[in-house]
């Protein structure tokens, strides 16, 4: 008669078990490792030739290991420290050993390099994969792809080498036994072709901006989605992740953010190479890094009443920024106004909206180029426009009537539209019936002609115009008689 | 789990002896389940169980040769033993200022996946004296018959049971101490 309590620890001691992809996983590292103790142990430390011995401590005296590091270094996989020892102790194992055991020892390394590649894809999933992703944090996941993406070429390659080898001093039953591992290898990387090349991860950085990572081919995308969660300034710089450094790319960052990221490691603008394919670890072609601030050129500025566009050439592609204030000099804050637009041109074009009318404004530009130089300005300053407040002053009103027809004439002492009503009562009253001929046209000297007129009437008018700034003036009434 | 003495699991074990690899994989395939568990309620994550989990195995094929098979469960107590002592490293490794006798009071930290019943449950279990606490958990977690539990704590079945029982009561108190609904 079980207890509750009984029950409640049944219950309980079920939840988190092993799922199935763990335990492959378990087991393939298991049966690496006792593969190792099974016949690769006794080969180097029981039945050593005192030569290999000598070479073995020579290599060791080299490198500078103690004999722990043999022990450590045989489990190494790609991407570890150790591994090159690992490599370099087969290969010294391979130059001592007797000739008719080279090329079982051979084999052995090569099933090692594919059991080194199984290893590092157990931790994709196939199945059932989500469960390990829970159970690890996405930034291990993604390393552990990244490991694979380095496994399976190099353990491939290593088996073919290894065939080209046995093919060359004709040990047939080897190359067959090797044919069965490149099958089993090619397999593998089919079964995990989706795990290794496409991978996307979302990331959203404390500012709430998202950031997509894909990985296609070997290569990684980033793409942001920039959500305008208010206006604050981005700020793209080349991330260098400090665990990974060959790992950089470029993303788009709050402004907040980045004295963080510098103090990791990463640098303003874009990365240098772009995004840099770690597989070509052999040539290292940097290129030389740009350290020259732009040069900022021909600074501009064409003002309105409360709208400025400032304008300035760079001699090399950069960002544009400008900061501005009321007040002289600029000091540039984190409260000073700025505009910036991020995409990076030599003629530079910058609007500042909602400014005050008849009012000094002092601004800086600012470019940053894609490594990060950034060139700033001396102040400058702009005056905005008085509004214009005064009406047209219409003078010279004139007519001249035929039959049909009439041509309205008048002057106005600035440029102003254009507009006619006319009736045949008097007083006339301006009203929506009234009927008006009108022209848009800015002009100084109006002539509006007036159709479709009756014969012999007298018809009652008013002229009016108004500026841009939208003031109106009108006439009297005036009157002139059709013939 | 077979409750008896079967002649399968004696001729794995005679079999991984002599170096066969798929014998040992059987073993395994028999035993992760188990012992996975017990480790995973002793470790305060899942990574770490999991470690622990693969180095006992190995552990266990580089000794098995030493190994003399008497019964299904005397396999199980070697296994517990080898477990013990890779816990026991890894705590050494972990809480180095923690002394042996002291482990079993350890307070760790209880990682997100041992959170609600889980972790609580764990946090009561580890309160009490380590005899009590492995037999909870080779019960509940590794369901292991008394049969089972006796040939792995090496004591004979009715003390197992005995001790399971005031195991329990004692859980009982303490979890009643903190309001927890039974």
């Amino acid at each position: 008669m079980p207890s509750n309590i009984e029950k409640k620890l049944k219950e309980t001691a079920k939840t988190n078990p092993l799922t199935k992809n763990e335990k492959n996983m378990l087991w393939t590292k298991i049966e690496i490792s006792i593969n190792k103790i099974n016949d690769f142990k006794p080969s180097i430390f029981v039945n050593l030739s005192p030569r290999f011995v000598f070479a073995l401590i020579m290599i060791l005296a080299i490198i500078g290991a103690s004999v722990a590091t043999v022990a450590a270094s045989n489990d190494a996989g790609p991407g570890d420290i150790l591994y090159s020892i690992d490599l370099a102790i087969e290969k010294v194992q391979l130059a001592l050993s007797k000739e008719e055991n080279k090329d079982n020892l051979r084999l052995k390394f090569a099933q090692e390099r594919l059991m080194e590649a199984q290893r590092a894809l157990a931790f994709q999933g196939d199945d059932n994969s989500a469960s390990i992703i829970t159970s690890t944090s996405t930034e291990n996941n993604f390393k552990r792809i990244r490991k694979a993406n380095k496994t399976l070429p190099s353990a491939l390659e290593r088996l073919e080498k290894t065939k080209e080898l046995l093919e060359r001093k004709g040990n047939e039953q080897g190359v067959e036994h090797i044919n069965g591992m490149i099958e089993e290898l090619t397999e593998l990387a089919e079964n995990h072709v989706s795990d290794l090349d496409d991978f996307e991860m979302e990331i959203e950085d404390e500012n709430g901006i998202k950031s997509e990572i894909n990985n296609y081919r070997n290569k990684i995308k980033v793409k942001f989605n920039l959500n305008n969660s208010g206006n604050k300034e981005k700020v793209i710089i080349c991330h260098v992740p400090p665990d990974n450094p060959e790992n950089a790319h470029t993303i788009v960052i709050a402004e907040p953010a980045v004295p963080a990221h510098l103090a990791h490691g990463d640098y303003l603008g874009e990365c240098v190479n772009g995004v840099q394919d770690n597989d070509n670890g052999d040539n290292n072609t940097t290129s030389t890094p740009d350290v020259t601030a732009p040069a900022i050129l021909n600074i501009s500025s064409s003002v309105s009443t409360n709208t400025a566009d400032i304008a300035w050439e760079t001699d090399e592609a950069s960002d544009s920024l400008v900061w501005y204030s009321t007040t002289t000099p600029l000091i540039v804050s984190s409260d000073t106004l700025f505009v910036n637009l991020s995409n990076l041109v030599t003629t530079h074009s910058i609007s500042l909206l909602n400014l005050n009318s008849s009012t000094t404004y002092y601004f800086i530009v600012s470019s940053l180029d894609s490594s990060g130089n950034k060139a700033t300005s001396t102040e400058y300053s702009f005056t905005t426009l008085t509004p214009d407040t005064t009406a047209p002053i219409i003078s010279n009103i004139s007519s001249s009537a035929s039959t049909n027809t009439t041509d309205i004439i008048w002057e106005t002492n600035e440029e102003s539209d254009s507009i006619v009503w006319y009736s045949t009562t008097t007083p006339l009253i301006v009203s929506s019936d009234t009927l008006f001929v009108d022209s848009s046209n800015l002009i100084t000297n109006h002539t509006i002609p007036l159709s479709g007129l009756s014969a012999t009437t007298t018809y009652y008018f008013i002229v009016g115009s108004a500026d841009a700034s939208d003031n109106k003036a009108t006439s009297t009434e005036l009157s002139f008689t059709t013939l | 789990m077979h409750q008896e003495n079967n002649q399968e699991l004696k001729t794995l074990v005679e079999q991984a002896q002599n170096g066969s690899k798929h014998a040992f994989k059987e073993i395994f395939d028999s035993l992760n389940d188990k012992f996975f568990a017990y480790i995973f309620s002793r470790t305060s994550n899942r990574d770490d169980a999991l470690d622990i989990c693969q180095e006992s195995f190995i552990d266990l094929w580089k000794s098995l040769k030493r190994f003399r098979y008497k019964s299904d469960q005397s396999l199980n107590g070697f296994i517990f033993i080898i477990i013990k002592r890779k816990l026991y490293h890894y705590y050494k490794d972990k809480q180095k200022i923690i002394s042996l006798d002291k482990l079993d009071e350890k307070q760790l930290i209880q990682p997100i996946e041992k959170q609600n019943d889980y972790g609580y449950m764990l946090k009561h279990i580890d309160t009490l004296t380590s005899n009590h606490q492995d037999i909870i958990r080779l019960r509940y977690w590794s369901q292991m018959t008394f049969n089972e539990i006796a040939a792995v704590l090496n004591i004979t079945e009715s003390a197992a049971k005995v001790r399971h029982h005031r195991a329990l009561q004692k859980l009982k108190i303490n979890l009643s101490k903190n309001n927890y609904a039974i």
